[in-house]
Order: C-alpha cells, then structure tokens, then sequence
C-alpha cells in the first residue's frame, strides 16, 4: 500500500481552523476511517492549532503552519510544524485534575486533551521549527 | 461548525441552558455570552443540558469552569445532564465527572432537586 498523505500551509490566524478541520474530516472520510477516530483528530487538530495560535507566537508577523495527514497501514499521523516558540507539549504543564474543575488554572487543559486523544506523540525542535507528530492507531475501528 | 443555545427558567433562580452543536474555539463566546447574563441575576443553580451538544473542546469547558467558579462563591451550584459518549470522554480526560454534578436525565435531576428542596425546607 503506498503512502496516502495530504498537505497543508495555514497561516497563523484563529480563521484557518475551519480549513484544516474540514480537511481533516475530508481525509477521514475518503479513506474510511471511523467516525470515533475521525472525532479524537478533529479535536485533538483543535486543540493543537488553537494552541500555536494563541500562544506560539511573540511577535504580530504572518506565520505559517505546516500540516501532513499521512496514513500508513493501521495508523493516521499528523505532523505539525511551526517555527514559533520553542513548546514541547509532553514537557508542557499539566493541570492539576485532583483538584475541582473550577479551581484549576486555565492553562494547559488543551494540550492535554490533545495528547490523551492519540496513542503517540513525538516532539522535536529542528532549525528553530516545532514539529510535533501524533499517531493515532487502529483507525478503521 | 455552529452552536445554538436556548435557556429558560425552570424554576426560580435555577436555569436550564441548552447548548446545541459544537461548542468549540470558534462558538465559545455564543454560549459564554448566555452564561454570563444568567451568572449576572445570581441563580441557586445553572443546569447545562448537553443532550444536543455534538463537540466540545477546552474553550468549551472553560465556559463550564468559569461558571462553577463564580456560582461557587455564592453557593449556588452547576450541573450537568445527558452528556453524550463524546462530550463524556473529553471531561473524563480531564477528570471533571463529579457524580453529584451529572444527571443522567431530567428525571434524575427532578428527584435530587426533591431532596435538596426537602433539606432546605428541614
């Protein structure tokens, strides 16, 4: 089976959104995987995004971010790329979830669903560019 | 993607707010905005009822924690009820499931409101 993968450039506008989670969906779907799976992406694609967004950047430039589906055999990656500041999600702080919901910092929750939403993660920081890659397996279940 | 959100008075002082959609980084502030104009009349209770609500992300949670936070201060209390598979799933990611706050219905909520009423009335 060859490489079935689909690229995009957004820029970092909170607007761009809307085109990667539709393509997303659209990728899903022309390549059959379920709707549970689809759903765990489509947020966790939110929830990463919104984040570099938000807080990736230090200046008011234009950006871009870079970001591959790519399916091979069992498993859906996302490779995203961004040359904001340097962020590692698995190194990020969590929130405190032993405490009441309400009581809680605000930070950190999105990541964190992000990052329970896939089965594997991986960070690297490459020629001042965050490349963040997340596996989802078992997509067809 | 959007987000519809009715409300009404069930009782006095306690509201029911139903959002229906997606509840996400583009559509928080519909549901934000409703929230904050009830939050305003100080209710006893702010009944989120999540039967038609498809998608939630951390914005949308926030909204529910901003709203436990300001009702906590003047004991007044937040629920929630029907919360379908999805929305189940991202608030037991983040352990935000206390049993005394999630109905399984209407029904179940009617019954725990009896009892409260019963204590206060006590």
């Amino acid at each position: 089976m060859g490489m079935i993968s689909k690229q995009l450039v957004l820029k970092n506008a909170i607007s761009e959104m809307r085109v990667l989670l539709n393509t997303a969906k659209e990728f899903c779907k022309e390549n059959s995987i379920s709707g549970n799976v689809t759903r765990d992406i489509h947020l966790a694609l939110e929830e990463i995004f919104s984040n570099i967004v938000f807080y990736g950047f230090r200046d008011q430039d234009e950006h871009q971010i870079a970001i591959s589906l790519s399916l091979s055999n069992n498993t859906l990656v996302l490779e995203i790329n961004d040359d904001g500041i340097p962020f590692n999600p698995l190194e990020s702080k969590a929130p405190d979830l032993e405490i009441p919901l309400e009581e809680r910092e605000t930070g950190g929750m999105g990541i964190h669903i992000a990052c329970e939403l896939v089965d594997e993660i991986e960070y690297f920081r490459e020629q001042n560019k965050n490349i963040l890659i997340m596996k989802k397996n078992e997509i067809f279940i | 993607m959007t987000l519809k959100v009715a409300s009404s008075e069930k009782s006095q002082g306690v509201f029911i707010i139903s959002p229906e959609g997606s509840l996400d980084t583009d559509t928080y502030p519909i549901l934000e905005e409703k929230v904050d104009l009830l939050l305003d009349t100080s209710p006893d209770m702010l009944i989120f009822d999540m039967e038609k609500l498809d998608y939630i992300s951390s914005m949308g949670v926030r909204v529910i924690a901003k709203a436990k936070k300001s009702l906590k201060k003047s004991e007044g209390k937040v629920v929630m009820l029907n919360l379908q598979p999805q929305i189940r799933k991202v608030f037991e990611i983040i352990k935000a499931l206390p049993s005394e706050q999630i109905f399984e219905s209407v029904e179940e909520l009617d019954q725990y409101l009896d009892t409260m009423q019963k204590e206060t009335i006590e």
